[in-house]
């Protein structure tokens, strides 16, 4: 066995557990406390909550891998991380191209009427999909 | 993937948390090896060999038909 390994016992530091909750923890009290304004017509105070607990977690994530001595994230949270957003890209896009083209000619044909909001989920979908081909484009290129 | 990981840390010793400090991954990852959930990259495969100063096959079982991958097998003189 190689002498290169060094025993956990006096590693100190948090746990990818609690690392992982710490920052999900963070991004709830956010999101609550941009609810919790909306609904007690407070919208300052939440979204200054969300922003300060979601930047919190933002430098929680990125620094905290670089302090602590234990392991927090590996190539095995990379691959889940990539197969997560593989699906997510495929059922939206799956969902995206089946439905948008038939509304948009709906639309034109006088059948239905896309409303506004719609309007803008459709331009957010598209604003994704070309964000995801150029950042294929840019990573197909350099590796 | 079969694996031997287990046995290999058992006998050592170790626990998945010395494992996994020694070859720079997370403690979940050890388990999901050992559990069959995760193959690991080659580059950790290789660390976990030189670790167990071991070769890979002796940790890894690939699942595929090695008669049906061997190179002896090919034809390389056809057109």
């Amino acid at each position: 066995m190689s002498d290169t390994m060094e025993s956990t016992n006096a590693v100190l530091g948090i746990g990818k557990r609690t690392y992982e909750r710490t920052i999900w923890g963070l991004v709830g009290i956010g999101c609550l406390g941009l609810l919790a304004g909306i609904l007690l017509g407070e919208q300052l105070i939440g979204t200054a909550t969300y922003l300060v607990t979601v930047w919190a977690a933002v430098i929680v994530a990125g620094t905290l891998p670089y302090v602590s001595d234990t392991k927090l994230a590996d190539e095995r949270d990379e691959r889940l991380h990539n197969q997560a957003s593989g699906m997510t890209i495929g059922i939206a896009f799956v969902a995206g191209i089946g439905i948008i083209p038939a509304l948009y000619v709906l639309d034109a044909g006088n059948y239905i009427t896309i409303s506004a909001t719609v309007w803008g989920g459709i331009y957010l979908f598209s604003a994704f999909g070309l964000l995801y081909g150029a950042c294929y484009t840019i990573i197909n290129r350099r590796s | 993937m079969e694996n031997h990981l287990t046995e290999r840390r058992e006998e050592a010793g170790l626990s998945q948390g010395d494992l996994a400090a020694a070859v720079d991954v997370t403690r979940q990852t050890i388990n999901a090896i050992e559990r069959e959930r995760y193959d690991p990259s080659l580059e950790l495969a290789f660390k976990l060999a030189a670790f167990f100063e071991c070769h890979i096959e002796e940790l890894f079982e690939p699942d595929f038909d090695r008669e049906s991958a061997s190179v002896s097998e090919l034809d390389l003189t056809s057109e």
